[in-house]
């Protein structure tokens, strides 16, 4: 009792000399964790507007609706005038009692141009309860200013809508972006999981000069996932990581019974997706900042309901950028992949012509895609706290390219094609942004329906656009 | 026993007050490789000074003194 009564004093007696600091060392400490509360809250608001055109020089067909578009199929099989529905533009009558429905018809030549706004808004959510536990949180809205009357799909009904969810411009709805708990299960191991921070992905960060938004690099995979990951650092450079983020097919009519496919066959639930990242990330002579991402997705065979198509992919990619070179205001960031599609099945209504990257009911293909950016920071002059920089990308037929999340009128990484973005971006001193845009996108190919599925048409359209932003962060 | 009870005590006290100022300076010392004088130097308070100013960035960056620091943003990280 002696010894434990005199180890206690001796701790309390070290512990007051380790904390023995002045009275304006205790209230300077205590100022800064009020700064840090239990939840905090912060934010993004971003008011945007887009001028785009587009030059379709060659006319081609694009599905919308594939059902609609298999039905009318199907009815001029039916009545042997196959030839005359497909000769036949969308929208105009292949007899005179039928019209071609369910998809576009983009005439030569084709012009069209189109100017709008949007606005979106973040609210991003972070709580310590704990020194192992974090969790970070994103509610997110995306909308056209003031919307008054539509026409279309909303992006957040359609099939695939949550691997994008709150991204698109929609009604002034909120929606869970991210939603995920970091656990410090040691030193060098945290245990995630939740709604993972994947989407906004390298390099779209530095047309904002941002830290970097998210962590999959967009061309591993631009899409929200659900799953648990298991993060190892490895000194203060590397770290590597597993995820798990399944897919899910539910059925809301019957939470139990088997599903099966167009063919009778049982289609699971739960299909299986993995990934595995390498991290390196440090400060080397000849930059300030080095950092490279190694990524493999594997996506085993993930079924589309209603239709007897699957989709497995096995995707390997990088990214690389290196930060204040040579001491420099200069930065350069590097980005590619190569991806092999399997598809198994088809889409019903383009039966026999609507698998993933083909028109084959079993197929595999192979495509890669690539592109680097340089940007230089402004740090005097009038032009302080500016950045100004330059991106090129190439995309090559038979990569699944796919960017769901993409809120610019097209998407730079899907382009089956090539395509450059000059971008500058201004941060005026109290949180407040502008970015401005200009982007070119010449596409050589694409696929018939939603630009992944069925047969593979080569086109000539150039699309280009301007946009400007002004973001407040608070 | 006495003495991992005293090792762990004394951590434990330097952890309870380790808070965005020491991070600060951590940083600093790593980023732009100076000594605990200067970046103590740098470690201007308030809501308006640097350790907030590095703390709350938005930008890819943030200037202080003549030390450059890159920002992160934990919450578009898988592990944090």
């Amino acid at each position: 009792m002696k010894k434990l009564l005199t180890t206690t004093t001796m701790s309390m007696l070290v512990v007051a000399g380790a904390q023995a600091q002045t009275l304006e060392e205790r209230v300077e400490a205590l100022e800064y964790k009020s700064y840090e509360n239990f939840l905090k809250i912060s934010g993004e608001l971003e008011m945007r507007m887009d001028a785009v055109s587009r030059n379709n020089k060659e006319g081609y067909t694009y599905i919308t609706d594939a059902t609609a578009y298999g039905t009318d199929l199907q009815t001029a099989a039916a009545s042997s005038a196959t030839a005359t529905f497909l000769g036949t533009e969308c929208g105009e009558n292949w007899t005179s009692n039928n019209s071609k429905d369910g998809c576009v018809t983009l005439g030569d030549d084709q012009k069209d141009n189109s100017t709008y706004a949007r606005m979106f808004m973040n609210l991003n959510i972070e709580s310590n309860p704990s020194n192992r536990l974090t969790f970070y949180g994103r509610l997110s809205m995306a909308k056209y200013l003031s919307e008054i009357s539509s026409t279309g799909n909303r992006p957040n009904e359609a099939a695939f809508s949550d691997l994008s969810a709150g991204a698109n411009a929609d009604r002034a709805n909120l929606w869970v972006e991210r939603a995920f708990a970091n656990y410090k299960m040691n030193d060098t191991t945290t245990l995630t999981f939740g709604r993972l921070p994947t989407i906004d992905g390298a390099p779209l960060h530095h047309h904002r000069n941002q830290p970097m938004t998210g962590n999959y690099p967009i061309l591993a995979f631009s899409a929200s996932f659900d799953g648990v990951a298991v993060t190892k650092n490895f000194g203060n450079a590397h770290t590597a990581r597993v995820i798990y983020s399944p897919f899910s097919t539910p059925n809301y009519n019957d939470s139990i019974s088997k599903q099966t496919n167009s063919d009778g066959d049982t289609v699971p639930r739960l299909s299986d997706a993995f990934a595995a990242m390498y991290e390196y990330n440090t400060q080397v002579s000849f930059a300030r900042k080095l950092h490279v991402i190694a990524m493999h997705n594997s996506i085993g065979s993930m079924p589309i309901a209603g239709t007897n198509l699957t989709l497995g992919i096995q995707r390997t990619s990088f990214y690389a950028e290196l930060l204040g070179i040579a001491g420099s205001n200069f930065s350069v960031a590097v980005h590619g992949m190569s991806s092999t599609t399997k598809s198994e099945g088809s889409v019903i209504g383009i039966q026999g012509s609507g698998g993933w990257l083909t028109t084959e009911d079993d197929d595999e293909n192979t495509g890669s895609a690539s592109g680097a950016l340089v940007k230089y920071n402004f740090d005097s002059g009038f032009m302080k706290g500016s950045s100004l920089g330059v991106e090129f990308f190439t995309g090559s037929k038979g990569a699944f390219l796919y960017d769901p999340a993409n809120n610019d009128p097209v998407s730079m990484y899907t382009t089956y094609g090539s395509a450059y973005r000059v971008f500058y971006a201004k941060d005026f001193e109290g949180g407040l942004k502008w970015v401005a845009q200009y982007m070119n996108q010449q596409q050589d190919y694409t696929y018939a329906y939603v630009g992944l599925i069925g047969e593979e048409i080569e086109i000539d359209r150039n699309t280009s656009f301007v946009s400007t932003s002004l973001i407040a962060n608070f | 026993m006495k003495k991992l009870c005293l090792t762990v005590l004394v951590l434990a006290s330097f952890s309870a007050i380790a808070g965005p100022k020491e991070d600060f300076m951590a940083e600093v010392k790593k980023q732009c490789k100076k000594d605990d004088a200067a970046a103590a130097t740098l470690a201007t308070g308030g809501r308006q000074g640097n350790v907030m100013k590095w703390k709350t960035c938005t930008s890819a960056t943030v200037t202080v003194g003549d030390c450059t620091l890159t920002c992160t943003d934990s919450s578009s990280k898988i592990g944090g």
